[in-house]
């Protein structure tokens, strides 16, 4: 009887595949542009009278992301436009950037077109360059040709010059992608270790003495040292910092690589900090780097380079100040408590960073074939430019998005300047004063397409020099050699 | 009708192979077919479809010949494969052996034989981050029992940096290999002995056979087909080893000592400058020396008896269909 | 054995400890991992970033619990999407693999020797780059979304077919094939009431093979699927694990326990044919 069953099923699943492919046979893209556009009609009530480049209109708004954070703000201003809502579906896709998958899939997507397209998408800061101006920048929309005027509400809400850069196309110099949360970077130190070492927790201070530049920053990593401290948890933190700043990136205007001072000198400051123990040689995200947050690691860890969101997320929770009190709540879950006694919430404060960065960030697209120009424009003004108490970047930076109440740090200094940015965990600094001029104190320039690639193998190398595995010129020969053989980009 | 008898039965062979040939034809003839075109062509970065001969025909294939990263990830790929599979087919066939063979006692031999299949069940990434975390460095624990009992500080007593040392690295990928897959080599060989039949046993039994040579004299013979599929099987997926290292190299890849060549594959293709024309230049390559190794591996196994009761056959065949053709039909 | 020597016993005595030893310490290396997962799948995040491995549960479960659910989908979606692809991929490949195996072991026809050679070709092509060619063919013909781009390749399953056929080679002979004929069945009868049977340790071993790979497959779906109504299990899991700023690691192991649950229950079910001698009393000749 299954085996009936399963025959049957068969072959009407392959009968169905059959006629599904016939269409298919020319192979061309007019194929899936046919199928596509009888599938919308059942959509849409009446067929408009469309030019064959454009997609009819439908009532289907199309948002891929990578996490549903801006998913929630689409739907956030669908909440407060209840007149948009009756008319448009949001149809989201959420393809998480595990594996690489989705880069590919947007791409296809994009390419494919039609009705199924998307019509707001969205770029990580690792890859957003390959949307806005590299080698997928095509697809995207100016925001001009959404009805924005661009150059006018930017001039109203002041967003980082960092953000404003990278999304702009360098082809066109035309704006096609804003970010709204701000990711310049600080350096986030131990106040207790502060008084202990250099006599003081206040910010302007520290700052003094951990920079401006390296050669400060590694003569307090010395100070530091004496009474047994770390001054950082692993060369990656340090790394952040060194590749946010440097004048140029990994690729030329040819596209070759090149390998700027800056970042050569990497070398030895990672060598350095082995060597001299000036770190507890940690990687980000594993346990040892968590435990410097708790300040449960080898050697006390006096500071991390980084935006508020790693504040916020992962040194937040990771302080080791949360302690189970035995109880239990309504569903059974042991309940935490703040205990300041443990752990190193509230000893933290940040200060401006020996050398500008920023880490992260989301920059919000849409394609330059939707059929939603309008509704994308709004959506993206709600989201990255406007300024007044309803907008996202208020809400955001704020805390009013989340049950938390976390706050965030966001791109307009509009926006920043009637927010409120006191934290807790920083023993109640204002984090704006610091985070504020950091987004300013923060480049592009640097970026390129294939930083994420580079970054690894250059890592890779690093570490082999570092602690003593080969030379500084063999290190960097393998670096130059790996990347032609893996990515094809030759060296300069 | 009476002549279908011994005659037709010939076209079932093609009825039956003809679904096999469609869903190919459907689904994979394309892919491959594009594949194998492309590696002729320039075709780099992303979205583009239009496709370009390359300058000269073979410049990819050259190309990729001359990759110092090519060559290092060959030697890898293989050497992973074998320090992986020479102990996991040993140990398969021991326990194979044990939990197969009637006349030694084993209490809870059935859960044994289920429970060393599980590791294979769970996916490739929850196995890298357990295993990531596990040989942590300078914290995790592998390392705090290395430190803790004095077997090895380090510097600054943090242990041992594992995914920074390319012995060690590999040592945990070929580990996290065998561990994956003997289970499931053994759950194979099992169904294998299971199929012999059983009455072969009862009479070398009779016979006064011991445990050692029915085991070589009977148990390995029976087996040999799906011993040659073990070894056809895990060498094709040896050679297209990816996620495990694909996923530790997240965690250390110290001097490409984790590259593999499908690693290296998915690089070219979907990394850097998206050289899909290299990409599938190398996969082409990989594709001829899997097949060759494969040929190799047929020919110095093959089952000698097989080929001459192949032969046999035929001929056997022959004379029938003479007999065929002497008598008009056949009959006992 | 009633005539063994007692050095004969005493050396089986030491073999069977030995046995033990080994067998315990591989059964202790195959539990643990899922033991860590699911003791994960009760703790906090924060607790698991600063000590992933624990053997000690905590109790963190329902909040866990309320993290996968507060997120866009459905665990039940995913379930279904799962069970749904493993079930029926796994149905199409098993019974077309024997069918083209036996295709192969039971006739005589000319092409069979260079078919045979073309499955196992076939076989051997690296997947890496030939994904590609698979993306585009289906974004071509409109097919994404659609489960059965999941499904349907299973039916040309070569591997499986090299297995079937090497099994056939073992254990299968042509009498019995030969008898059947003899008493009038057809070839197509014979296959399903006979040979299927007969298969059957090789069906479940190479099911439990082809489920396993198929619940877990992830790279395919994760760029075919991208409606949250077809999302699998897997899926599910990655998108947990791919948000970058604040990963709920807790949740991931949940969800992760939740995946390989129902993975488990369908392989003590079909292990009864690897546990068991299933004799083959039919195939004797």
């Amino acid at each position: 009887m299954k085996k009936i069953i399963a025959t049957a099923l068969t072959l009407g699943l392959a009968v169905g595949t059959l006629a599904a492919c016939t269409p298919s046979t020319p192979a061309t893209t007019d194929a899936s542009k046919d199928t596509k556009a009888t599938e919308a009609s059942k959509d849409t009530e009446a067929s408009k009278d469309t030019e064959a480049t454009k997609p009819e209109e439908d009532n289907i708004l199309n948002v891929w992301t990578f996490t549903d954070e801006v998913q929630g703000f689409v739907a956030d201003y669908m909440k407060s436009h209840p007149d948009v809502a009756a008319k448009y579906e949001v149809k989201k896709t959420v393809i998480a950037t595990t594996e690489g998958a989705y880069q590919p899939a947007l791409d296809q997507a994009l390419a494919a077109g039609g009705a199924d397209a998307p019509d707001l998408y969205t770029a990580e800061s690792a890859f957003v360059f390959k949307y806005t101006t590299g080698s997928a920048s095509q697809y995207a929309a100016t925001y001009k040709s959404l009805g924005i005027d661009v150059d006018k509400e930017l001039g109203e809400s002041k967003n980082a010059d960092y953000t404003v850069e990278l999304g702009t196309r360098k082809s066109d110099g035309e704006i096609v992608g804003l970010n709204f949360q701000a990711t310049g970077g600080a350096f986030i130190y131990r106040r207790s270790i502060a008084k202990d070492v250099f006599g003081t927790d206040d910010p302007d201070a520290i700052a003094k003495e951990v920079g401006p530049g390296w050669d400060k920053f590694f003569e307090a990593a010395k100070k530091l040292k004496e009474k047994n401290y770390v001054i950082c948890s692993g060369d990656g933190d340090v790394w952040h910092a060194v590749e946010g700043s440097s004048e140029k990136g990994w690729l030329d205007a040819d596209g070759k690589l090149i390998i700027d001072p800056a970042r050569e000198k990497f070398l030895d400051y990672s060598k350095m900090m082995i060597d001299e123990g000036y770190c507890n040689d940690t990687a980000d995200w594993t346990e040892a780097w968590f435990a410097d947050m708790a300040g449960t690691g080898p050697k006390g860890c006096f500071g991390f380079f980084g935006p508020a969101w790693l504040i916020n997320y992962t040194m937040g929770d990771n302080c080791g100040s949360w302690v189970p009190t035995g109880e239990k709540d309504a569903d059974g879950n042991d309940i935490k408590k703040l205990d300041t006694s443990v752990g190193t919430y509230g000893d933290w404060a940040i200060c401006t960073s020996p050398v500008g960065f920023f880490w992260g960030g989301t920059w919000v697209l849409a394609n330059k074939d939707t059929d939603k120009a309008a509704l994308c424009g709004d959506i993206i003004r709600y989201i990255t430019l406007d300024t007044s108490k309803d907008g996202i970047q208020y809400k955001f930076a704020n805390g009013l998005l989340n049950d938390k109440g976390t706050k965030d740090t966001v791109a307009s200094a509009t926006v920043t300047a009637i927010s409120d940015g006191k934290v807790d965990f920083l023993g109640g600094q204002d984090m704006l004063t610091v985070f504020g001029p950091a987004q300013a104190y923060a480049t592009a320039k640097n970026k390129t397409e294939s930083d994420e690639d580079i970054n690894s193998v250059w890592r890779d190398q690093v570490r082999q020099y570092a602690h003593g595995d080969k030379s500084r010129e063999q290190a960097i020969a393998d670096f130059k050699s790996t990347v032609n053989d893996k990515y094809g980009i030759e060296a300069a | 009708m009476d002549k279908r008898k011994h005659i037709s039965y010939a076209k079932y062979g093609y009825i039956f192979s003809i679904p096999f040939v469609i869903a190919f034809l459907i689904f994979s003839l394309y892919p491959v077919f594009y594949t194998l075109v492309i590696g002729f062509t320039d075709l780099q970065g992303i979205g583009k479809t239009e496709l370009h001969l390359a300058k000269t025909p073979f410049e990819n294939f050259i190309s990729i010949f001359n990759n110092a990263s090519f060559k290092k990830a060959l030697g890898n790929t293989a050497s992973l494969w074998i320090c992986n599979f020479i102990p996991q087919l040993g140990v398969a066939l021991l326990l194979t052996a044990w939990y197969t063979d009637k006349r030694m006692k084993i209490k809870g031999k059935g859960l044994f034989k289920i429970i060393f299949y599980l590791p294979n069940i769970i996916t490739a990434a929850s196995v890298a981050i357990l295993f990531k975390s596990l040989f942590g460095y300078p914290m995790g624990p592998v390392n705090d029992f290395l430190t803790r009992f004095n077997l090895y500080q380090g510097t600054d007593g943090r242990g041992f940096y594992f995914f920074n040392d390319k012995t060690a690295t590999r040592a945990v990928i070929v580990f996290i290999q065998f561990w994956m897959w003997y289970g499931y080599t053994m759950v194979t060989l099992v169904s294998a002995v299971i199929g012999i039949d059983p009455g072969i046993f009862e009479a070398a039994e009779l016979d006064g056979a011991n445990r050692w040579q029915q085991f070589w004299r009977i148990t390995i013979p029976c087996i040999r087909p799906i011993m040659l599929f073990v070894l056809v099987t895990s060498m094709i997926g040896g050679l297209n080893m990816f996620d495990i290292p694909q996923l530790i190299n997240n965690a250390g890849n110290p001097d490409g000592a984790s590259l593999t060549v499908n690693v290296f594959i998915y690089a070219l293709a979907f990394k850097g400058k998206y050289q899909y024309n290299k990409a599938a230049a190398a996969s082409v390559l990989m594709f001829i020396l899997i097949v060759a190794i494969s040929l190799a591996l047929f020919f110095f196994l093959r089952d000698k008896d097989e080929v001459a009761a192949r032969k046999a056959r035929k001929r056997d065949m022959k004379e029938r269909k003479m007999q065929e053709k002497v008598y008009g039909k056949a009959g006992f | 054995m009633a005539q063994s020597t007692l050095s004969k016993k005493q050396n089986n005595r030491v073999l069977q400890v030995f046995v033990y030893i080994v067998s315990v310490i591989l059964l202790i290396l195959s539990i643990m991992p899922f033991w860590i997962m699911f003791v994960n799948a009760t703790r906090a995040s924060e607790d698991i970033q600063q000590h992933a491995i624990s053997l000690l549960p905590s109790g963190y479960i329902s909040w866990n619990w309320g993290v996968l659910n507060g997120k866009d989908f459905s665990v039940v979606t995913g379930f279904k999407n799962s069970l749904i692809i493993s079930s029926c991929a796994t149905a199409l490949s098993v019974y077309f693999s024997c069918l083209t195996a036996y295709a192969i072991s039971a006739y005589e026809w000319k092409l069979k020797r260079p078919f045979f050679s073309f499955i196992m070709a076939v076989m051997m092509i690296p997947g890496t780059v030939t994904m590609i060619g698979f993306y585009q063919m289906v974004y071509k013909i409109g097919m994404t979304n659609n489960l059965l781009m999941l499904i349907l390749p299973a039916i040309a399953n070569p591997m499986m077919v090299f297995f079937m056929r090497q099994y056939m080679e073992a254990s299968l002979s042509m009498e019995i094939v030969e008898s059947a004929r003899i008493d009038g069945a057809r070839e197509f009868y014979t296959f399903n009431k006979i040979i299927i049977p007969i298969m059957k340790p090789a069906i479940a071993t190479q099911a439990i093979f082809t489920f396993v790979a198929n619940w877990n497959n992830l790279f395919i779906p994760l760029v075919l699927l991208t409606d949250k109504a077809n999302y699998t299990m897997p899926l599910m899991v990655s998108l947990l694990n791919g948000d970058i700023y604040k990963v709920e690691h807790g949740a991931v192991y949940l969800a992760l326990s939740l995946t390989v649950i129902p993975l488990i229950v369908i392989y003590l079910i079909l292990s009864r044919y690897i546990v068991e001698g299933v004799a083959m009393g039919s195939v004797k000749g």
